[in-house]
């Protein structure tokens, strides 16, 4: 039986970081004696500056990184951490560690350990069966695809025969996708206009307890093969995305007086698989999950806490190709509640297309690059232009933009007023 | 066609190359029979070597990118797999190709660690640099005798050698080159030079093998120069460290290889 108990975040970012820097220094101390140590990592300036309708620029960010890829290899294990140092222009330092494992290896099997980014499947800017690894959305989905997922501490191993690799991975506590702060830049005040009272927010989460029952169990079967690379999925897991909770008051005469809604993760049953083959000068992509019980927001705070469960599908297909020296894509993305009914807050059906453009120029020292997100039903749009320039091996230049067009319902078109420019200097050693 | 392996292949290979010898003594040998003789030519069961490609603009400002390449011969086919080492913005890189004897187009794949994914390579991106350099990804995996139509053009002296001048059509339109023009060594069967001329019939770029040697009866080639010759920009592949026949497993040549490296 599930039991919710309340946490600070912090206190649990607390813990994965001391957990992960114990893990660190283990790698540090051990690296004099590996057998192939290795220091490197990348130093960052990122300048980002909102865009109003009359062009007027006010400087949203202003964060300097210096991140650390420390890796060793001793006997028949390798140790990496990846600890991040963020510095903001007020003087605001934030310390994170993106990895830290150990992964110890035999002729037919990986075993690894600790706090670790775990990515599955074929879809590029899309989570569908990629779902081991939380997301930091506080910057929304605008940050690196390897910044974006946040680490967990998990125990993973992948056995391999022949072009079959199964992988099951267990996750001791769960983390949830870091959300945007009620009222930062890019917090998404939630839609209760079809709710008879108006909710207040608490916006601490409620999160699962720590207990050996509360665990994420996770497994995958994958083939890799000349005619096609397959995998098929399955997972116990809790969504990473909270449902509020909505706990209405009455008076004494029982009449409701108000709603209180807490931010809450539930448990759902996932299975899924992805393959991509080629179809002669076009790579095909394709990825697919069922969310069996999902829970999600209804316009009923009287019932079940304005929670019920559905079942979801969620799919991709994409094609890859190669025009005029330019690496093309493009994506489909359908997101549907197979069982939906009218209490719920969410539409059935969301479709969503992705096309993505990228070509070098002057031996890849100029990179021309257009990503794209395309709400369909509401029509919006989030447009990714970016230039970047290599003056020298491992030194980028990029100047880029972040456009949201579109109907203010759609997920991108509500950023509408954040449109950005952003600036990058990226130093790798 | 499928190659054999071992000494039954040498010894196969050298009564083939002794009458192909005698052929083109007779005037007989064709553009396609030299182009397969040198696909033919007897390589090592397997090798590893690390490459220097150095890139050099038309300002002679040049990149630096070692790669660790690792090859295997299969009963189907070649495989080869490459890992960036250096710079540190592609450290980690690593790049493969399932090559066919029987002509079936190359697989390929690419693991970028930014990413954490294994990416497939569509067939028209082949065609595509290779990380910025002046070869393709064509040009690394090596084209098959099956995907041009060839044609013995003379015989002449190049670089004090005597070589066979072969032109090569493309059958499908999607090179980015209409012709090559190979010159090869006779009865070593090592193409020393090749150029690539574009669809106007300019020279496009050039393909110059700088050096060539013996190792353990196996022809290598650890230097070489693709020079760009419209936009005066040249990469250069040096190999040292050649070990040949260490024994390499095809289990290397795999999705964990290309995630991990060579453990």
């Amino acid at each position: 039986m599930k039991r919710l108990v309340t946490h600070r975040r912090a206190r649990a970012a607390r813990g994965a970081l001391s957990g992960a820097i114990i893990a660190a220094a283990v790698a540090l101390t051990a690296m004099p004696a590996a057998a192939e140590p290795h220091i490197g990592g990348m130093v960052r300036s990122s300048t980002a500056m909102n865009v109003d309708e009359d062009l007027d620029l006010e400087l949203i960010r202003n964060v300097q990184t210096l991140r650390l890829d420390l890796s060793a290899r001793v006997g028949s294990a390798d140790m990496v951490a990846t600890p991040v140092l963020d510095v903001t222009a007020d003087g605001v330092v934030d310390i994170d560690v993106r990895e830290a494992w150990v992964e110890l290896f035999f002729p037919s099997a990986d075993v690894r350990i600790g706090k670790q980014q775990i990515v599955w499947g074929e879809a590029d800017g899309a989570f569908i069966t990629d779902i081991v690894s939380p997301r930091d959305l506080t910057d929304f989905i605008l940050p690196d695809f390897d910044e974006i997922r946040i680490g967990v501490p998990a125990a993973r191993i992948d056995l391999y025969a022949g072009p079959f690799t199964a992988q099951a991975v267990w996750v001791p506590e769960f983390v949830p996708n870091r959300m945007p702060p009620p009222g930062s830049y890019w917090s998404r005040t939630p839609d209760f206009s079809g709710m008879p009272i108006e909710p207040s927010i608490d916006p601490t989460p409620q999160l699962p307890d720590r207990t050996l029952e509360n665990s994420e169990v996770y497994g995958k079967l994958s083939y890799f093969s000349a005619a096609v690379n397959a995998e098929i999925m399955a997972a116990w897991a809790w969504d990473s995305e909270p449902v509020l909770s909505l706990e209405p008051a009455f008076s004494d005469q029982g009449v409701p007086e108000s709603v209180e809604g807490t931010p809450t993760y539930e448990r759902m049953f996932v299975t899924g698989g992805s393959f991509s083959t080629t179809l002669g000068p076009l790579v095909w992509r394709n990825e697919a999950a069922l969310y069996f019980d999902r829970s999600f927001n209804t316009t009923d705070p009287f019932t079940d806490n304005a929670i019920a469960e559905h079942t979801q599908l969620h799919y991709l297909t994409g094609l890859d190709w190669s025009l005029a020296g330019a690496d093309m894509s493009a994506q489909w993305i359908v997101n549907g509640i197979l069982d939906h009914d009218d209490e719920l807050i969410r539409e059935q059906w969301e479709h969503t297309a992705t096309a993505r453009a990228r070509r070098g120029f002057f031996g890849d020292r100029l990179t021309a690059e257009l990503f794209s997100y395309i709400g369909i039903d509401p029509w919006d749009t989030l447009l990714r232009p970016a230039l970047t320039w290599a003056p020298d091996d491992g030194v980028e230049l990029s100047l880029g933009a972040d456009i949201f067009l579109g109907d203010e319902e759609g997920r991108f078109g509500y950023f509408g007023d954040n449109n950005l420019v952003t600036a990058e200097a990226r130093f790798y050693f | 066609m499928r190659r054999l392996t071992g000494t039954k292949r040498l010894i196969l290979m050298s009564a083939a190359l002794a009458l192909t010898a005698t052929a083109a003594f007779a005037g007989e040998l064709t553009g396609r029979e030299v182009i397969e003789a040198v696909h033919d030519r007897p390589i090592a069961e397997d090798m590893h070597a690390t490459v220097t490609m150095t890139l050099t603009d038309r300002r002679g400002s040049q990149r630096v990118r070692e790669i660790e390449q690792y090859t295997l011969d299969t009963a189907e086919g070649e495989r080869r797999l490459l890992f960036f080492t250096a710079p540190a913005d592609v450290r980690d890189t690593s790049f493969m190709t399932w090559s066919y004897d029987d002509g079936r187009s190359d697989d390929q794949w690419i693991y970028l660690p930014a990413l954490r994914r294994i990416r497939r390579i569509s067939a028209e991106a082949r065609h595509d640099s290779f990380m910025g350099s002046d070869f393709t990804y064509d040009d690394i995996s090596g084209r098959h005798p099956d995907d041009d139509r060839h044609e013995l053009l003379r015989r002449e002296t190049h670089r004090g050698e005597d070589t066979y001048v072969v032109e090569s059509v493309p059958r499908d339109g999607s090179a980015p080159f209409d012709r090559t023009v190979t010159w090869v060594i006779d009865g070593e069967w090592i193409g020393i030079r090749r150029e690539y001329y574009d669809d106007r019939d300019r020279l496009y770029k050039v393909l110059e093998v700088e050096e060539y040697e013996q190792i353990d009866d196996v022809w290598v080639i650890p230097r070489m120069t693709m020079t760009d010759k419209q936009r005066d920009h040249s990469t250069t592949m040096e190999m040292r460290g050649i070990e040949l026949n260490v024994g390499l497993s095809e289990n290397i040549f795999s999705e964990r290889t290309m995630q991990r490296g060579v453990r």
